[in-house]
């Protein structure tokens, strides 16, 4: 055997290591799913005042009821795309992607137990800058690992959640009034809308074209 | 003194790529080495008969399925083959 040769099989090996790897499934529903359901999350503040006088119940438990259910839609749905997409090309649950769906679960569940932790306090504005890191850092994560076609956006969800919380903390006065929480929980809310619902709407479109302009 | 059973281009690559998979489908191997049913059922009986690599059987409703994973004999020939790669071409330079 010449060097040549040995080269072409080093190749071959980096080739089928490097790219075929990280097998993942995609699917645009996930995506859509989400996107609905972080927009109903994110305008939980004008909707469930309704359920908490209509109910007699707390604002935190409207929100620890909407949350639970939110996981497991969200997961449950992902989960059966994803097994269907999985079924659909013969790949196996790989242990990346295990490892993927515990880093999501991980932090949109924290994301939410604080989110229902935090309800009763004028420090909930604040919520929606660690929603968008923990979406942001996961995708980021997510990225590394597989490859996907979202690049870099997980890094500008991190930077924004970043620029939001230090925006608010140095807008919000020693003695902030409630039109200083208002105000900024628009700005949070607004953002939410766009880096995340937004953010997952887009992925899905992107997928269902990229698909469509495959077949 | 290289493996002759890895040292294969396309046994290289089935080795290589169940190596970074728990498992693989004959169907997924099928469209990654592009090769014919025959071509490919005969590289990977020679891969299982040397204990490289292992398949189960099952099915998916009324569909046959097999999956394909490496064996700790078969992830332990394929590193030390990538080791004598590395020092044989570390040796040509």
């Amino acid at each position: 055997m010449d060097k040549e040769e040995a080269l072409k099989q080093i190749e071959t090996i980096k080739n089928a290591v490097i790219n075929k790897g990280y097998v993942m499934p995609e699917s645009p529903e996930h995506y859509f799913v989400w996107a609905v359901l972080s927009a109903i999350g994110i305008t939980a503040g004008d909707w469930s005042e309704w359920f908490v006088a209509r109910f007699s119940v707390s604002y935190e438990l409207v929100l620890g009821v909407y949350f639970t259910i939110m996981l497991l839609v969200g997961f449950g749905a992902s989960g059966w795309f994803f097994s269907k997409e999985m079924q659909k090309n013969d790949h196996a649950c790989t242990p990346h992607l295990r490892a993927l769906r515990t880093i999501y679960l991980s932090s949109i569940g924290f994301a939410s137990i604080l989110t229902v932790a935090m309800a009763r306090f004028d420090a909930i504005v604040f919520i929606y800058g660690v929603w968008i890191f923990a979406i942001g850092f996961s995708m980021y994560v997510e990225n590394a690992v597989s490859r996907r076609f979202f690049g870099e956006q997980g890094l500008i969800l991190v930077a924004v959640s970043a620029l939001y919380v230090l925006g608010g903390s140095f807008y919000l006065p020693s003695s902030p009034t409630d039109e200083h929480f208002c105000a900024l929980n628009r700005v949070g809310e607004t953002l939410s809308l766009i880096f995340i619902s937004g953010m997952f709407a887009y992925l899905g479109a992107r997928l269902l074209v990229k698909r469509r302009c495959d077949v | 003194m290289f493996d002759p059973l890895l040292h294969h281009p396309v046994r290289t690559k089935i080795v290589s790529m169940l190596s970074v998979n728990e498992t693989l489908s004959y169907k997924l191997l099928k469209e990654e080495t592009g090769l014919t049913d025959g071509n490919l059922a005969g590289y990977l009986k020679s891969l299982e008969g040397a204990g490289y690599i292992e398949f189960e059987k099952s099915f998916e409703g009324r569909k046959p399925k097999t999956s394909y994973s490496l064996s700790e004999k078969g992830r332990a020939a394929f590193v030390t083959y990538l080791d004598e790669l590395k020092v044989f071409i570390k040796e040509q330079e």
